[in-house]
């Protein structure tokens, strides 16, 4: 569960992701997720809607020597 | 008058499962653009999708699953899925606005320069490069565009692992065959070059 941080309800998000149902019924199976709330990164997020690109540079550690 | 042939809200569900399933709609997949290994610095560009749509068929997916997750002995490998095909859902008003790719350095063209009629067209599904979608308002999705030009592949096993905390909501059955039928066509049709 996120922490919400101030934010007004209309941030309340309905659908969720704190459970998962097993079931393998094929339209009807799974059990309705419960709320989450917004953090105020994942909303600029949705406000933004933007695809973003992350560029990693690491040096690899060889621990055979 | 002109006939709407299309509701403009699509059906969803709020419900999931563990599987991965046709017409997921999933947040904050990596697509990864290249991995370069240099003078032993490795080099790694991703593209993060705030919001995608599984385009892989459900039979597929169901199998893939059953497969390789259940525990029933299986004699080989044949069914497992290597990768999902999943689609990008752009904010519909930085669509229009040319403006959707903007923070990957990527200009598109400013469809809301064109006439009306191109945004109506849009809209009602007419222009086949295009899929539009609104959502309900129990979701946090606002109207989105499927570009049918641009698709993907995940790791399966990524997917299904990214899913569980990612889910936002899967697009009902009517939905999602429209949205299949319309991308394999776009994908089988026969183009010139120009």
């Amino acid at each position: 569960m996120l922490e919400q941080k101030g934010l007004p309800d209309d941030y309340i998000k309905g659908s969720s992701t704190t459970s998962i149902s097993d079931s393998d019924s094929e339209d009807e199976g799974g059990i309705e997720a419960g709320p989450e709330l917004m953090t105020e990164e994942s909303l600029s997020k949705y406000i933004s809607g933007k695809p973003r690109r992350i560029e990693i540079k690491a040096k690899i550690i060889d621990n055979k020597n | 008058m002109r006939l709407r042939l299309r509701s403009l809200i699509i059906k969803i569900k709020n419900t999931k499962d563990r599987k991965i399933r046709h017409g997921d709609v999933i947040r904050d997949v990596e697509y990864l653009e290249h991995a370069d290994i240099k003078d032993g610095i490795i080099d790694l560009s991703i593209i993060e999708f705030p919001l995608v749509v599984v385009l892989t068929q459900d039979c597929d997916l169901a199998q893939d699953y059953k497969f390789r997750w259940s525990r029933a002995e299986v004699k080989n490998e044949d069914k497992y899925l290597l990768s999902v095909l999943v689609a990008p859902m752009y904010n519909y008003e930085h669509v229009i606005k040319g403006e959707h790719l903007s923070e990957i350095e990527m200009g598109m063209t400013v469809l809301s320069a064109g006439s009306a009629t191109l945004i109506q067209k849009i809209q009602d599904n007419e222009i086949p490069r295009y899929h539009y979608l609104e959502f309900p308002s129990s979701t946090n999705i606002v109207p989105t565009i499927i570009d049918f030009k641009h698709y993907f592949s995940v790791p399966t096993k990524y997917l299904k692992s990214h899913k569980a905390n990612n889910f936002e909501c899967q697009i009902a059955p009517v939905n999602r065959e429209d949205l299949q039928q319309r991308f394999s066509s776009f994908l089988s049709r026969i183009a010139l070059p120009d």
